[in-house]
C-alpha cells in the first residue's frame, strides 16, 4: 500500500463510533484520547489501527509523506476489522482483534463483558478451541447491545482473545472468535 | 576527507581494508589455517581466523572459539508495558523454569533451565516477554531514548529492538524501517502481541532515511557478517575477506544516511552482532572523518570491554575506545559491538 494511493486515512466517524461502542461493552471509558484510529481499505474489508499521536508525527511533514519511497506496513496496533455484510443492507460488522483487547488492558482496564477461564481451558482456547461451561471461573456478561461478545481472560486476568457466549442444550459455552495463538499459527 | 561524499570514499575504503588484510595475512596465515583445521566444526575460514588473531592474539582467540553454545546466557526480555519482571519471574517458576536476573539490565531474565521451548509458553504468546540475546538487549539502553522524541529504527526487522524502544518510551514516535516486507509483517504481529502502540513501520531502503526529516534518536542495528554468533550452529559459515568488505560498504552507506538524518543534540547507536573491527570501529572512524560535529560517547550501560583502538595499521579514531564490546568468553553473551554517536547541539 502506498500512501500516495490514499487508501490509508484517519478513520471516518462511523468507524470510530463502532470501535467506541465495542470498547464501552467492556470498560467505563472510551477510546483513549492519545490514540488516533487509522483505516486501511483492503478489498471488501477495512483494517482499523490505533496509534499514539498522528501519522505525520512519525513519517514527517506532508512533503515527506508524498516523497516516501516505500509502503506503510503497520501503524501502531491492528485492533479491528470492519467487514461489509454480503447480503444485507445492515452496514459493516466489527470484528475485534487481539490488539483491541491489548488496548483495553493497557489503557482503560476491563470491567465487564469478560470471562475468566481455568488453566485447562486456557490451553485449549489458545489452540483455537471453544470453552465449556465447567471451565469458566467467572463470567461477567456484556450489556445486551453487545451481541454476547466477550473478552476471554486467564486466571492472571491477561486477555487470551475474543469469544462469543452461546447456548447449547441449556448449557452455555464460549465460541472461539480469535485467540492469541492464532498469530503464531497463521505463520506471518 | 572533509566535505567529500561517503560514496566517493568507497574506493579509499577498499584500498585501506585490502592493505590491512595483506598485513594480517602475512602475520597470521599459518596459525589461522591451523586454527581453521583444529576447529573444523566451526567452519571457520582462515581469513576470519587471521583477522581475529590480529585482535586477540592466539591464546585469547582459542578461548573464544572453544566457548561452547551452552555456556552463553540464554535470555528473555520482560515486556514491562504489560508485566513487572518479578511477576513474570514468579509465573515462569510456577511452570518449572529456572530463571535469574540479567546481569546488566533490570528487565532481562536469564533462563538457566526450561522444560518447554521458550516460544511455546503462554506467557510468550500473551506478550509478557520476547526472546532476545543478552548483549543485543544492551543496544537500546545505550541509545537511552526519551519521551517526546522522534525515533527511528533503521533496520528494524521483526521489531525486537523496536518494541524494546517502545518499552522505554511508550509515547515517543518510533519509525521502523526495513527493506524486507516479510520481516515487517512479523513486526506488525510483535507490536500487537507486545501492545506497542507507538510504532509505524515502513518498507523502504534505510539509506533514504534523510528524506524523512530529522530524528532525535536513531538505532542502526546494521546488517553484518554475524561473526559474533559463532557459538551457534546457524552462525557458522566460512567468511572470507570479500564477505567482510561487502558488509563494510553497506554499513558505511547506512551509517552515513543515519548521521545525515540525526538532529542537533541527537544520539545514534550503531550496533552489530560481530566483533570485527572492520565492521565496527573502522566504519565509525570513517564517518567521524566526514562529520566534524559527530563524536563517539560512552554508552550508559554496564558490562563489556572497550573498543579496539589499534588494528592492522587501519586509521582508527582514538575515541572508538568508547565503543563497547561484549564477548562470549568474558561476558557469556553473543559477540556484539555497540558504538554511541552524538551530534553536538
Amino acid at each position: 500500500m502506498q500512501t500516495r494511493e490514499k487508501k490509508l486515512a484517519p478513520c471516518p466517524r462511523k468507524a470510530v463510533i463502532m470501535v467506541a461502542r465495542r470498547i464501552s461493552c467492556h470498560t467505563t471509558s472510551s477510546i483513549p484520547q492519545s490514540l488516533t484510529l487509522y483505516c486501511l481499505k483492503r478489498g471488501n474489508y477495512i483494517d482499523v489501527y490505533a496509534v499514539e499521536g498522528r501519522l505525520e508525527e512519525y513519517i514527517g511533514d506532508m512533503a515527506s509523506q508524498e516523497n516516501i519511497a516505500g509502503d506503510i506496513v503497520t501503524i501502531g496496533v491492528h485492533i479491528a476489522r470492519l467487514v461489509e455484510h454480503d447480503k444485507t443492507d445492515r452496514g459493516a460488522k466489527l470484528v475485534p482483534m487481539l490488539g483491541l483487547a491489548q488496548l483495553m488492558r493497557r489503557y482503560t482496564g476491563i470491567v465487564k463483558g469478560y470471562a475468566v477461564v481455568n488453566e485447562h481451558a486456557e490451553k485449549l482456547f489458545l489452540y483455537g478451541r471453544d470453552i465449556l461451561q465447567e471451565s469458566i471461573v467467572e463470567l461477567k456478561p456484556p450489556p445486551k447491545t453487545c451481541k454476547n461478545i466477550i473478552i476471554v481472560l486467564n486466571k492472571q486476568l491477561i486477555p487470551l482473545g475474543w469469544g462469543r457466549i452461546a447456548r447449547r442444550a441449556e448449557r452455555i459455552y464460549i465460541q472461539n472468535l480469535v485467540d492469541a495463538g492464532w498469530y503464531l499459527r497463521s505463520g506471518v | 576527507m572533509r566535505g567529500r561524499n561517503i560514496a566517493t570514499a568507497q574506493a579509499q575504503v577498499r584500498r585501506e581494508l585490502e592493505k590491512a588484510f595483506e598485513l594480517i595475512a602475512r602475520r597470521w596465515e599459518r596459525q589461522a589455517r591451523k586454527l581453521s583445521s583444529d576447529f573444523q566444526g566451526l567452519r571457520l575460514h582462515w581469513h576470519q581466523a587471521a583477522r581475529y588473531l590480529e585482535i586477540y592474539g592466539h591464546e585469547t582467540y582459542e578461548l573464544l572459539l572453544a566457548f561452547h553454545e551452552r555456556r552463553v546466557m540464554r535470555s528473555i526480555r520482560v515486556n514491562t508495558l504489560l508485566v513487572r519482571p518479578e511477576e513474570l519471574e514468579r509465573l515462569l517458576r510456577e511452570k518449572g523454569l529456572a530463571v535469574q536476573k540479567h546481569p546488566y539490565t533490570w528487565y532481562g531474565l536469564v533462563v538457566k533451565e526450561t522444560p518447554h521451548p521458550l516460544g511455546a509458553l503462554h506467557e510468550y504468546m500473551l506478550g509478557l516477554y520476547t526472546i532476545q540475546g543478552p548483549a543485543s538487549m544492551m543496544a537500546v539502553p545505550a541509545l537511552d531514548p526519551k519521551e517526546g522524541q522522534r525515533i527511528a529504527d533503521m533496520c528494524a526487522g521483526a521489531g525486537v529492538k523496536t518494541t524494546q524502544i517502545s518499552q522505554h518510551t511508550p509515547t515517543a514516535r518510533i519509525l521502523a524501517l526495513d527493506i524486507n516486507r516479510r520481516k515487517l509483517l512479523a513486526l506488525k504481529n510483535n507490536a500487537s502481541r507486545l501492545a506497542a502502540f507507538n510504532i509505524v513501520a515502513v518498507q523502504m531502503d534505510a539509506r533514504n532515511i534523510p528524506k524523512l526529516g530529522k530524528f532525535n534518536a536513531i538505532l542502526l542495528d546494521a546488517p553484518c557478517s554475524g561473526e559474533g554468533l559463532l557459538h551457534t550452529a546457524k552462525g557458522r559459515w566460512p567468511r572470507t575477506f570479500k564477505d567482510t568488505l561487502s558488509r563494510v560498504q553497506l554499513q558505511l552507506q547506512l551509517l552515513d544516511a543515519g548521521v545525515k538524518a540525526l538532529a542537533r543534540g541527537g544520539v545514534l547507536v550503531y550496533s552489530t552482532c560481530t566483533l570485527s573491527v572492520e565492521e565496527n570501529e573502522y566504519v565509525v572512524s570513517k564517518i567521524l572523518e566526514h562529520y566534524e560535529d559527530i563524536d563517539v560517547t560512552e554508552p550508559p550501560i554496564p558490562g563489556g570491554s572497550k573498543g579496539i583502538e589499534s588494528y592492522a595499521n587501519l586509521p582508527l579514531n582514538p575515541n572508538v575506545k568508547r565503543c563497547r564490546r561484549y564477548t562470549p568468553h568474558k561476558d557469556r553473551t553473543e559477540g556484539f559491538t555497540i558504538c554511541r554517536l552524538e551530534r553536538k547541539s
